[in-house]
């Protein structure tokens, strides 16, 4: 079944055109890749994905359902997830707190009444989610500390596990490899597979060939807004084109 | 038309002066640097007492005011407090420069010259300036001086910034402070060197005003500010020919609006002072440039890695336990006050109770938010006006005018709170400054609102059988609705509401990526900090029975920040123990001879700055440092 589906997106930034025609589709349970040359349209791609930029034509569907007008927020609320490039964590809350806020604000948008209530710090069903990421993610030590304390490979862990616990159908990692020491990828790559196996999707932008060797199923080859390619990583990332797109971004 | 510009342009070019030096300090330092207002005054005051009393040569009494002393304050301040808070975040940087807005000048007053306007200031030229020209068309010497004065500086920084080996390091530094350090500039110098130039423009800018108003009284410098600000928006706080630019369109705005608005009603009468104000929001929301930036924006992001704020959390259940044996022991001293206190300080009780209701709407929005808001004590106005207008026309009971006027300023912060949708950081602090300005000349001079500096009365109507007209029924009263704003804010802040806003403090684009509404969580974050001002307002009007215009100011939004920031802008007690601070202190200094009258402002202005080391508050870091040592004793008398 496919959870998100992006048809025909094309965006033109004054004279350039960021993206022509891409579409693109990921399953349930999909881990999919896309690679590309810097400068080919992957963060477009990825911001007319989540709502950041509106594309100039074409439609974004997540489980069925025309998003492509949506604003990020209520995306999130249907089921989409992401990270960031730029580390963005809740700096001042805990580690714990990051991921309790992401597994209430997903289902539960009716806080001031109940905050006047009957206001309660953290409710069974979150807690065991949140405990649940925090050992999937290798978190357990950090919980109680503070986001903005964390060096940069726990803190990348962190924006997944956050992402995680909306529960997401799909979740959109942007570059998640980038400053990790190798145990903190190590545990990255057994975090994404193992979330493919719980059912989630993932899109997963990356430089990194080895690791979407590692863990994609399919990869898009984004070269100048267009895909260029797209297949299984072993056929693929090995493949003439693609060898030529990034020889041709290198020269450039 | 002439006439106008005659009279506008001098205006303008002040204008103009203070928004370059703010622009040049912020694009160099990073900070917005308010106390260009205290500096301005400073400088006109060495100038009066030299010049004027003394009788000093023109040159030397100059020399002495405008650059020795103007320089050397900016050099001071750069180097002692500045410099340290290049990185800090934008609330810190801000509330210093309140806190020397607010301290310098009070400083000036009880050290040595005490209050009261000083009239007929010494000018740069003839005292009192010669006349040229005849009937409308006349300028004197002192507003020549200012436009002379003006196009030197001017060209003087334009000829420095354009052709000069420091002038090409600033520009540098403005431009991207992090690629001039790459290349080798060292930014920190440049930026020292900057804060001299500039306060050296302020102090000129401040000998040049007084003798425009006639007078060196501390509120024109307060204004002054206000449309150096304005000027500085207008520039996006990065051209200084569009700051000057519009300066003089201010300037000469002020007086054609006198000139062709029919004068009479109170209205218009509020409009005048009202246009810098209309321009700088008008500017801040029209930019496109400034809108949605946050603190990423900040000239200096990323230059060194910003220091770890926030406290570190204690263990919730500490932490529940010394909040609730503070609440505990609050209801206590509260209990034993209403017994025994004689009935004036329960009145003076009642007024710290009703202030603490206020600062509490600060600990929603800065504390929990991390937004800065400079209109707070226009929502405290709007309660109280609400609550008097209420039981004088209608006779509504204490308690009813309580609630009506949270409600009615909960309805005006969701005005308040569309600047927050399109602009953040230091930018939205200003916006609110402008919506509170507005606020003050426009809507509480009018008969229906706060009636001016007449003020209206707050009656006290029975509710039932039950009086609140002595002191002590009502120091209960007051009491009570303490305790529950306080729950209020305790449990909101605790709950669902707090998290959200937790996170939005930390980064709006991953709250939205999680599904929270960010648009929603601030109007919700502004409408009930503004209805928990109108309460505590209302409450403080009805204490004192009687309230004007001049009890609800811009200046009081600037005071009260910087007074819950030193006690605590996070927490409950913070924002009790402001209140307390607020209304107590004053009346300890009360039996000072009246010269010392400024003596309350000196402390906090000066106050504020342990708000760098503390930015939990004083309070809370108090407690802390209690419940800390207690748990030592304990685990220690435990292991013995």
């Amino acid at each position: 079944m496919t959870v998100l589906e992006a048809t025909s997106l094309t965006k033109r930034f004054g004279g350039i055109l960021a993206l022509s025609d891409v579409s693109l589709r990921i399953d349930e349970s999909e881990l999919v890749a896309v690679i590309g040359p810097n400068g080919a349209g992957k963060t477009t791609l990825f911001d007319c994905l989540l709502g950041t930029t509106r594309p100039d034509s074409g439609s974004v569907l997540l489980d069925g359902r025309d998003i492509t007008n949506l604003p990020v927020h209520r995306r999130a609320r249907l089921g989409m997830a992401r990270t960031f490039q730029r580390v963005e964590l809740f700096s001042e809350l805990t580690v714990r707190q990051n991921l309790i806020v992401a597994a209430r604000a997903r289902r539960q948008h009716r806080g001031l009444v109940r905050d006047l209530i009957a206001p309660t710090a953290e409710r069974p069903e979150e807690q065991a989610r949140v405990n649940s990421l925090l050992s999937l993610l290798g978190l357990d030590e950090d919980a109680d500390r503070q986001a903005q304390v964390l060096s940069l490979g726990r803190a990348r862990l962190v924006e997944l596990a956050r992402a995680l616990a909306t529960d997401p159908s799909v979740v959109l990692a942007d570059e998640p490899s980038s400053g990790l020491d190798d145990a903190d990828r190590h545990t990255l790559v057994q975090a994404l597979t193992s979330v493919r196996a719980g059912g989630t999707s993932v899109l997963l932008v990356e430089h990194d060939l080895d690791l979407v060797r590692a863990v994609a199923d399919r990869v898009y080859v984004l070269s100048a807004g267009l895909v260029l390619t797209e297949g299984h990583p072993a056929t693929t990332l090995d493949s003439a084109a693609v060898e030529a797109a990034y020889r041709a971004g290198v020269d450039r | 038309m002439t006439r106008y510009l005659i009279s506008g342009v001098p205006f303008g070019c002040i204008y103009a002066l203070v928004g370059l030096g703010l622009v040049i300090t912020y694009r160099s330092s990073g900070v917005f640097n308010l106390a260009f207002g205290a500096q301005a005054y400073l400088s006109a005051a060495v100038f009066y007492e030299t010049r004027g009393t003394h009788r000093w040569p023109l040159w030397a009494a100059t020399l002495t005011s405008v650059v020795i002393v103007g320089g050397a304050v900016g050099y001071i301040l750069e180097r002692v407090l500045f410099r340290r808070l290049r990185t800090a975040p934008m609330v810190v940087r801000l509330v210093s420069s309140l806190g020397l807005l607010v301290g310098i000048p009070a400083l000036i007053q009880a050290a040595w010259l005490g209050v009261g306007t000083r009239l007929a200031p010494p000018a740069l030229g003839p005292t009192p300036p010669d006349v040229i020209g005849t009937g409308t068309d006349r300028i004197d010497t002192a507003q020549l001086a200012v436009v002379a004065a003006t196009v030197l500086i001017t060209v003087a920084i334009g000829f420095m910034f354009r052709y000069t080996p420091l002038g090409l390091r600033m520009r540098a530094v403005v431009e991207s402070p992090r690629l001039a350090e790459l290349v080798g500039v060292d930014s920190a110098r440049v930026s020292s060197l900057a804060w001299i130039v500039s306060s050296v423009v302020a102090g000129l800018a401040g000998v040049l005003l007084a003798p425009l108003y006639r007078s060196v009284d501390v509120f024109n410098f307060d204004t002054l500010v206000v449309a150096a600000i304005a000027a500085a928006a207008i520039g996006r706080l990065t051209s200084l020919s569009l700051t000057v630019a519009g300066g003089l369109v201010l300037g000469i705005g002020q007086e054609l609006i006198t000139a062709y608005l029919p004068l009479g009603s109170q209205f218009v009468k509020g409009l005048r002072p009202s246009l810098p104000f209309l321009l700088l929001l008008i500017a801040l929301l029209a930019w496109p440039s400034l809108a949605r930036r946050g603190s990423g924006a900040d000239p200096l992001a990323g230059v060194d890695p910003p220091t770890a704020t926030g406290p570190i959390a204690l263990p919730a259940r500490i932490q529940s336990l010394s909040s609730s044996s503070q609440a505990g022991a609050a209801l206590a001293v509260a209990v034993v006050m209403a017994l025994v206190l004689p009935s004036y300080w329960l009145y003076v009780g009642t007024e710290a109770v009703a202030m603490g209701v206020v600062f509490l709407s600060f600990t929603v929005l800065v504390g929990m938010s991390g937004q800065v808001s400079l209109c707070q004590a226009e929502f405290a106005g709007i309660g109280a006006f609400t609550a008097g207008q209420l039981a004088s026309h209608y006779n509504l009971s204490v308690v009813a005018g309580l609630i009506a006027g949270g409600v009615v300023a909960g309805l005006v912060g969701v005005v308040a709170a569309v600047p927050s949708l399109r602009v953040g950081g230091i930018y939205l602090a200003l916006a609110t400054f402008a919506f509170g300005l507005l606020v003050d000349n426009l809507v509480f001079p009018q008969s229906w609102a706060g009636n001016g500096t007449t003020g209206i009365v707050v009656p006290r109507p029975l509710i039932g059988p039950v009086s609140f007209n002595a002191n002590r029924p009502f120091f209960a009263l007051s009491v009570l609705v303490l305790a529950l704003a306080a729950l209020l804010v305790s449990r909101l802040k605790r709950g669902t509401i707090g998290l959200y806003l937790g996170a939005l403090r930390g980064s709006e684009v991953a709250a939205e990526s999680i599904g929270i509404d960010v648009r929603r969580a601030k109007v919700v974050a502004f409408t009930l900090s503004a209805g928990v001002a109108g309460l505590g307002g209302a409450l403080l009007g009805t204490t004192l029975g009687a309230v004007s215009a001049s009890n609800f100011t811009f200046f009081q939004s600037l005071f009260w920040l910087v007074v819950v920031a030193i006690t605590g802008v996070r927490t409950v007690g913070g924002a009790v123990a402001a209140g307390v601070a607020i209304t107590v202190v004053p009346e300890f200094l009360a039996t000072l001879p009246s010269r010392y009258s400024t003596v309350a402002a000196v402390l906090f202005g000066f106050g504020a700055l342990s708000y760098i080391r503390h930015q939990e508050g004083l309070v809370p870091w108090a407690s802390r440092a209690i419940v800390d040592r207690a748990r030592r004793v304990w685990s220690g008398g435990g292991a013995g």
